[in-house]
């Protein structure tokens, strides 16, 4: 049974655009911006403001962008294959996206991207000192490096770059905290939930 | 809102996927209180979009209470919930339950969606709560979700 955007693609647009007014709301609560305030940025009434905010099958790309701005915030169309080819399971909720790109450690550009960071998952801690090494897990060297292709199976990845100090190691393998990280420190770390680094 | 034990009905709320939880309705014949599917039927296009990524937000396990939420500090309405949303000015409700009707999955948890209420303040009317929790008591109501979900095996997570 597909999923109810399956329908059409204005049902498809109401769904990703109710999940952006999700996102600009929670904002304007965190700022905070009042209904009013948005309006008088936007140059718009405050009725029109509650308009986008009730009937997001309206919002153009151009007003979102608009709305984003005002808030300080910007936006990303992101194209993805999550593998449901007939839309059974419906769109990814926004959230999710910026959730993971926060706890990505907000990377900004590709070379981000190749930064030697720790990144650890629920089930095991993984070390990422550029490309060459790319996902040698750390402490646990005999075991077989995991491929770039199978880290994307690799679930709620935590990126240990903005929490803790030792990610910052570049050179990894010359500090206490990266290079000697025996299997008790792993083993405390884990303990811990992986919110401290021991 | 007593009921003989064939009137009830459960439908599983078509369009939407089946993960770590699910959503339904309940159906009656016979009693009118029993009205959530009736009036979701009824929904302009707009507004049935904007309850079904309600419906969406909560079984992707978002946390919304200005869309949906249940009771879970009062004992006697713990498994109550509701969906919420607001039209010309007046507070729409669909009342319902929770269960987890899956013995081979007793983590997955059902929302049985029973009547609606229109009302001009967001207070909740307990009299309300108190007619799910009759209804949810019921040995027909729970035949006919285990009826409902005997098909159903739900689908890995996103």
């Amino acid at each position: 049974m597909p999923h109810w955007t399956a329908r059409s693609v204005d049902d498809f647009l109401y769904r990703i655009a109710a999940d952006f007014i999700t996102q600009l709301e929670s904002k304007m609560k965190s700022e905070p911006l009042s209904k009013a305030e948005l309006a008088q940025k936007l140059g718009v009434s405050k009725g029109r403001v509650s308009q986008i905010i009730n009937n997001p099958g309206n919002l153009t790309l151009k007003m979102m962008i608009k709305c984003a701005r005002c808030l300080g915030m910007k936006i990303a169309v992101v194209a993805y294959d999550d593998g449901d080819r007939e839309n059974e399971r419906g769109p990814i909720n926004s959230e999710i996206f910026r959730v993971c790109w926060e706890n990505s450690g907000q990377p900004k550009d590709f070379w981000a991207l190749e930064k030697p960071r720790w990144v650890a998952s629920t089930k095991q801690l993984f070390r990422f000192p550029g490309t060459a090494r790319l996902g040698q897990p750390a402490g646990l060297t005999s075991q077989p490096a995991v491929s770039p292709k199978d880290m994307k199976t690799v679930t709620t990845l935590l990126a240990v770059e903005r929490n803790f100090p030792i990610s910052r190691d570049e050179t990894l393998g010359a500090s206490d905290s990266s290079g000697n990280w025996s299997a008790g420190l792993e083993a405390a770390w884990f303990r811990s939930g992986g919110l401290v680094v021991p | 809102m007593m009921a003989g034990r064939e009137s009830y009905h459960v439908e599983l709320i078509p369009g939407h996927q089946i993960t770590r939880r699910g959503l339904a309705f309940l159906i009656s014949e016979s009693e009118i209180d029993i009205s959530a599917k009736g009036v979701f039927d009824k929904l302009s296009l707009n507004r049935e979009r904007e309850v079904r990524t309600r419906f969406d937000y909560w079984l992707d396990g978002g946390t919304n209470n200005k869309w949906f939420h249940g009771w879970p500090n009062y004992p006697i309405y713990k498994d109550c919930f509701v969906f919420k949303w607001k039209e010309r000015k007046q507070h729409h409700r669909f009342y319902g339950f929770l269960c987890n009707p899956l013995s081979s999955d007793p983590g997955f948890r059902l929302c049985v969606l029973v009547s609606h209420a229109k009302k001009t303040t967001q207070h909740t009317d307990p009299s309300e709560l108190h007619e799910v929790n009759q209804i949810k008591g019921e040995y027909a109501v729970k035949e006919a979700i285990r009826n409902a979900i005997s098909t159903i095996v739900p689908q890995p997570p996103k």
